[in-house]
């Protein structure tokens, strides 16, 4: 391949002026769905969580089990509707609307913490709670009592500890639940694009025109992009990728490559950072076990001062503080940030970034309305509005906590599994550490995401899946970056994605 | 044009060093574009006198060939137990996976030595840009040696407002970015050691010293201490022998430890800064004292300086006035004050030469001015020991527990109460003395 060609920087200095590119805008609405209270409780008791979660979603499933099974006849035998669980007699062909509960022997046990303490050294963490012997049982539950299912439809219907559906069957000779089908709630109502947030004016002339010959025009892109990426791993023991991270900057400033890169780099509007952004240092943690013995004097609440290192903070602020002047970042906490660890994950403290923190949320002056922050750290989940289009995002525990419950190793198929219940985080509380929410489950999914997407996967992956009434939501499963180098570039029109893979050969 | 050669053959060829795009253009002052090809004509002229003197990297970018799905596989975690795939999850409704990573466009951002190049660019089905990353005297082994590169670019712009100086090198500029109003030098050189302006007289009978502890400046604590201080510092004042300048990510222990020792000075800065008409420099810090301000760390400390036959007069009519000037200074804090005295209270309880507990009341949460709501509580605690026998015993503890997780904002009512109770366990006998030891010299 000839390595000089036309426009190329492989050339001597020209006197060429190169133009000063500005950096495309989207719209950005941020929500607090997510943000607690100031003043949190832990005294109250998860069950409300549970209550909450089956009183909202009881109704949409009824309706949809209905739909699906009203009339429905086996061998002569019409089925019925059944209220509770415990209404639930010997031979009648019923329906009934419950909350999963899947009793694994593989899940962790409050009991292993206690009995951690006689073991010499405590069993790893497994990768998976499913049992390999199929010693799991899957049970339906509502404040009335359990039922424990059986049958075919189980097996292809991926199900998690927390997940509210319908299931139609009737009980046998042993008491269990023979399961004939099964009913989702499916995703929820999605409100179109720009339903809440104000529209440009300029756009909106246009869409009105289009408007008048078709109903739904389909997008067109115009270029703008929303950078994603996920588990960036500042880390102050392994500078491994540091070069990547450092192409990174250079690729989203526009300082890398050439002219033409340069200008479609520049439509970039926004960078999420969607969790991980710290790695988890191994050094740190077994050092935290084996000094429990040693010095615990100088502790304080378990923690060892002395054993902190700022630097991934330091250089993560760094980071950032390199972007920021030239597009804005969002920024969502995973598993090891430092935020606290249950869900919903609160916004990274801006304490945490001295340098980059000037482009924080700045307190509200008295009459000012609040304006989303250039440098927004945010809750985990996390939605909001861009260009219009409604976003979820997390950091990638829902999906993970999820992994461990099925056999599958289809992440994409986990994330449509969460829509289509209508609950981003099933497993917490159960599996996954959560907030004990007394008066409203924010997991529960009130209106369909157009955008969802989760951090610290694997590997990329996306899907656009579709609803009974035209819903369509785009998944996105975004890599680790300190992995596979890899971020996502989502236009902000036709939620179409691309990747970005940096590389060091 | 010509210097860029001067600095690229000092850098390169003398000082044996690696120059990336990026430094040269911020070195020479020019766009980045504009360096890359600075850089390529050096590389082909020095190479073109005396062949394999610089050796380059270079960056491509481009879409690369289909790959084999090898680059899955090594994803996967290895080792761990495999479950066993029956069959394919085939849920109901099963997304219509549009074979993703084949339809999806990706960009292929590789750098590379100057010697792999034509292999690298045989893997790619298309190049879209390729320029020179960085020249070197040597072939790079490590690549990951250029990130040390970027921290020299840190430090060549740290004096230069992003905001302004990206446009010049090339950066996409964003003119909708916002930024707090900055109280504070750029962020890489903060080597200010915290002053007011308004330091107390050097005074050494009177005047009150920090706590043994060498104030350390620090990056946000020195921010934060700005909050504080009535004026901004002048840099002159940075001289003092504490201004060493820490690199940004200084241990938090420092930080509090400085705290520590002005949140003790501090209301007693509060009313220097009225009384004191001669803005002394920082003679008082640099020895410190300790018996006197030691014992009298209390919150309302009268001024020190001034004379006795001042202080015999109106003595009463400045304390008001000092009072008000007080309560005007913390009025006067915004979004950033200091968490000094909450930092204080949890440090003088860890440091094991804190003899007694403090005594406090059951709990003071406080209200601040935004509704933050922080504070320290005493809360029984169970604590289960296995004693010698192998039984578990549980005692119960009283612990102190700070309950806020919030935006490190001190309400400014606090002051007087915290600061008191951190110290008051460690010297109770300074309360009698409190305010009192004006009048003691004053009333002679």
């Amino acid at each position: 391949m000839a390595i000089s060609k036309e426009g190329s920087l492989l050339q001597a200095p020209s006197d060429q002026k190169y133009s000063a590119l500005e950096r495309a805008t989207t719209s950005y609405i941020p929500h607090e769905t997510y943000t607690l209270e100031k003043e949190k409780h832990y005294q109250q008791q998860y069950s409300d969580l549970y209550f909450l979660r089956l009183t909202k979603l009881k109704p949409p499933v009824e309706r949809i089990a209905e739909d699906a099974w009203d009339g429905f006849q086996i061998a002569g035998e019409t089925v019925q509707r059944v209220e509770r669980v415990l209404d639930v007699r010997q031979g009648n062909l019923c329906w009934v609307v419950g909350t999963i509960y899947i009793d694994m022997p593989l899940k962790p046990n409050i009991l292993d913490d206690i009995s951690k303490d006689h073991w010499i050294s405590a069993p790893l963490p497994r990768q998976k709670y499913l049992s390999p012997e199929g010693e799991d049982l899957i049970m339906l539950e509502d404040e009335s009592g359990r039922l424990r299912l059986i049958g075919a439809p189980l097996s292809s219907e991926m199900l998690v500890t927390g997940c509210i559906i319908a299931v139609m069957g009737t009980e046998n000779a042993n008491g269990d639940f023979e399961v004939v089908d099964i009913k989702v709630p499916d995703l929820p109502p999605q409100p179109d694009r720009w339903l809440t947030s104000e529209m440009p004016a300029e756009k909106k002339v246009k869409d009105e025109d289009d408007d008048m010959d078709i109903d739904k025009p389909t997008p067109v892109s115009n270029g703008k992009k929303i950078a994603i990426v996920s588990g960036l791993g500042f880390s102050g023991t392994n500078a491994e990728h540091s070069l990547e991270l450092n192409l990174l900057t250079e690729f989203l400033l526009g300082d890398a490559l050439d002219p033409t890169s340069q200008e479609s780099i520049s439509q970039i509007a926004r960078l999420i950072i969607a969790g991980n952004s710290i790695a988890l240092d191994p050094e740190a943690v077994s050092h935290d076990t084996t000094s429990n013995a040693r010095k615990t004097v100088h502790k304080k609440y378990g923690y060892d001062s002395s054993a902190y290192n700022p630097t991934p903070t330091a250089h993560l602020d760094n980071f950032l503080t390199g972007l920021l002047p030239s597009i804005p970042v969002t920024l969502i906490p995973g598993a090891t940030d430092p935020a606290n660890v249950s869900l919903p994950q609160q916004p990274i403290h801006q304490a945490m970034f001295p340098q980059s923190r000037v482009y924080g949320a700045s307190p509200l002056q008295e009459g000012e309305s609040k304006q989303p922050a250039w440098f927004d750290t945010v809750t985990n989940p996390w939605d909001g509005e861009i260009e219009g289009w409604k976003v979820l995002g997390t950091g990638g525990q829902n999906v993970d906590d999820v992994f461990k419950y099925v056999e599958s190793e289809d992440r994409l198929g986990m994330m449509e599994a969460m829509c289509r219940w209508r609950c981003c985080a099933p497993t917490a509380p159960d599996t996954l550490w959560s907030y004990p929410f007394q008066d409203d489950d924010p997991f529960v999914l009130n209106s369909c995401p157009h955008l969802f997407f989760v951090g610290s996967q694997p590997k990329f992956d996306t899907a656009m899946i579709q609803g009974p009434d035209g819903q369509a939501v785009r998944l996105i499963a975004v890599p680790r970056f300190a992995d596979t180098g890899e971020i996502v570039l989502v236009d902000s029109e036709t939620l179409e994605t691309s990747v970005v893979r940096i590389a060091i050969s | 044009m010509a210097d860029y050669k001067n600095y690229l053959a000092a850098r390169i060829l003398t000082e044996d060093k690696v120059v990336t795009y990026r430094l040269l253009s911020r070195a020479v002052k020019v766009h980045v574009n504009t360096a890359k090809e600075m850089l390529y004509e050096f590389h082909s002229q020095q190479n073109a006198k005396k062949p394999g003197t610089i050796h380059a990297t270079y960056i491509v970018s481009g879409t690369k060939r289909k790959e084999e799905p090898a680059t899955h596989a090594g994803v996967k975690k290895a080792g761990e137990d495999e479950y066993m795939q029956s069959s394919p999850f085939m849920g109901s409704s099963m997304p219509q996976t549009e074979d993703n990573t084949e339809e999806c466009s990706v960009l292929s951002i590789c750098l590379t030595r100057e010697e792999d190049l034509e292999g690298l660019l045989a893997q790619y089905e298309q190049v879209t840009s390729i320029h020179i990353y960085s020249l070197g005297p040597h072939p790079l082994k490590d690549l990951q040696i250029l990130s040390d590169v970027t921290r020299e670019i840190q430090e060549l712009s740290a004096n230069d407002d992003p905001l302004e100086s990206s446009a010049k090198y090339g950066t996409i500029v964003n003119p909708r970015a916002r930024r707090r109003a900055v109280r504070r030098p750029p962020p890489a050189a903060v080597p200010v050691k915290p002053e007011p302006s308004k330091a107390k007289p050097a005074d050494p009978k009177t005047a009150p010293v920090p706590k043994t502890e060498e104030p350390k400046a620090q990056p946000s604590s020195a921010k934060e201490f700005f909050g504080k201080a009535k004026e901004k510092p002048k840099p002159g004042n940075a001289s003092s022998k504490e201004s060493t300048p820490k690199p940004p990510p200084a241990l938090k222990r420092d930080s509090s430890n400085f705290f520590k020792a002005f949140a003790k000075a501090k209301p007693k800065e509060g009313t220097d800064s009225s009384a004191a008409a001669s803005p002394a420099l920082s003679a008082a810090e640099d020895e410190p004292m300790k018996d006197v301000s030691d014992d009298e760390e209390e919150t309302y400390v009268p001024p020190p300086q001034p004379s006795k036959e001042i202080v015999d007069s109106d003595r009463k009519k400045r304390k008001e006035r000092e009072e008000a000037l007080r309560m005007m200074m913390e009025d006067d804090e915004d979004e950033e004050p200091v968490v000094a005295e909450k930092v204080e209270a949890v440090e003088e309880e860890e440091r094991p030469k804190s003899k007694s507990e403090s005594v406090e009341a059951k709990e003071e949460p406080v209200v601040a001015g935004d509704g933050r709501k922080r504070g320290k509580r005493r809360v029984m605690k169970k604590k289960a020991t296995k004693n010698a026998e192998g039984y578990l015993v549980t005692k119960e503890e009283l612990v102190w527990e700070s309950f806020s997780e919030d935006e490190p904002v001190a309400p400014p009512k606090l002051k007087t109460q915290t600061s008191a109770t951190g110290t008051k366990g460690k010297k109770p006998a300074a309360k009698a003395g409190q305010g009192s030891i004006m009048s003691f010299f004053g009333k002679k």
